[in-house]
């Protein structure tokens, strides 16, 4: 189907004793699309394996009619939010927020107006100094949130 | 009593010979460091964060290197620079067997496969979901490694760089095979010892052994202050 974005066939993957097994779907086009499992069902490594993030034992993950590991990392277009934040820790909360923008080469002055302009919006304006270290629970989630907004 | 105090340690510190084995292991130390991290940075990456096929191979390769004594590597290298590639290499300008070169290269093969250990050690540590957030906010492959993997290991490469630093200023088999020990031309510091000792020097000897335990001591001190990670941006517990 032409607005399948992301297609799943006959996923497994091992690890460990753990088994994801035959997992198929599809998701198109302006679709929201939830997974619901209990802990340890295999959520996370559904997510991983279709952001392309490992490799699967059998079966093909398709983002856009390509297989999603044959796209470079930097050219897939997605974005993933991990349960545990992942913001950058050497870099302080606003170069967190900035680090897409850089890196699609926008100008620094450009870069900084964004970044206060969307902080000011969530209202994290008063930690973009501060390194992931030493925010907050909220601060964390807020900055990562802005993370993948930004990009 | 040989050592006699602060100021036979310091003339004959300030000997010709001594100041020239200082310089000459200084210098080695420093190229051949700087060579080993050129090579071990890179191949560390391939190792650590790519599914190289060749991989277990190199890794025994790397262990069985670590394992070998340095007087069997030095002899090695000895049997492989004096054939016809050697004579090739000298007169192409660049001698190995009997000349400082041969220092250099003595020290590097010694110190790749521990660089490598370090380094590799140095990329694990880093979680690699952090890369795989910078590619997916638009990071290149290179820019994950310059402003992510790079910076986030630093501390444990650099002092990984200094402890092979002072490894290479205290190397002796490989160099001994390689290059000989000939006073003020390819001597080091650990060769002086060597030299000193053979010519019942033991004042001497035991000055350049006091300089290299100064040395080691204080590399190992930056070394170890570094692997602390005091650094403004970690996790307060």
């Amino acid at each position: 189907m032409s607005d399948t974005i992301l297609s799943i066939r006959n996923l497994i993957i091992r690890r460990g004793d753990f088994i994801l097994n035959d997992v198929s779907l599809d998701i198109h086009e302006r679709e929201l699309f939830a997974v619901i499992g209990k802990t340890g069902a295999g959520k996370t490594m559904l997510l991983e394996a279709s952001a392309g993030f490992c490799k699967p034992d059998h079966g093909q993950v398709l983002y856009r009619g390509t297989p999603v590991r044959d796209i470079p990392l930097h050219k897939r277009n997605i974005g993933y939010l991990y349960q545990d934040y992942n913001l950058f820790p050497h870099m302080t909360a606003a170069g967190n927020i900035g680090y897409s923008l850089k890196m699609r080469h926008v100008p620094n002055s450009e870069i900084q107006s964004m970044v206060q302009e969307i902080a000011r919006l969530f209202e994290v304006d008063g930690v973009l100094d501060q390194y992931p270290g030493t925010l907050s629970g909220g601060g964390n989630s807020s900055g990562w949130h802005l993370h993948v907004r930004c990009s | 009593m040989t050592f006699q105090g602060t100021r036979s340690f310091l003339s004959n510190v300030m000997r010709t010979e001594t100041l020239f084995a200082i310089g000459l292991s200084v210098r080695t130390a420093c190229v051949s460091t700087l060579l080993c991290f050129l090579l071990a940075v890179p191949t560390s990456f391939i190792l650590e964060r790519t599914s190289f096929p060749l991989r277990p191979v190199v890794e025994t390769a790397l262990e069985l290197t670590m394992s070998l004594p340095n007087i069997v590597l030095g002899l090695s290298m000895l049997i492989i620079f004096a054939s016809p590639f050697g004579k090739a290499l000298k007169h192409a300008g660049f001698p190995v067997v009997f000349s400082q070169n041969g220092i250099v290269l003595a020290q590097l093969i010694v110190n790749l496969p521990f660089a490598i250990k370090l380094s590799t050690a140095a990329f694990r540590d880093v979680d690699v979901k952090l890369e795989h957030v910078a590619g997916l906010l638009g990071a290149s492959p290179f820019r994950q490694f310059s402003t992510i993997l790079l910076p986030l290991s630093r501390h444990t490469l650099i002092s990984a760089l200094i402890l092979v630093w002072s490894r290479a200023l205290c190397e002796f088999g490989a160099t001994l095979m390689l290059v000989g020990v000939t006073r003020m031309k390819t001597e080091t510091l650990p060769a002086g010892i060597y030299l000193d000792v053979s010519t019942n020097d033991l004042s001497g000897a035991l000055s350049s052994a006091f300089m290299l335990l100064l040395i080691s001591a204080l590399s190992l001190g930056i070394a170890n202050r570094l692997t602390k990670k005091n650094v403004r941006w970690s996790r307060h517990v």
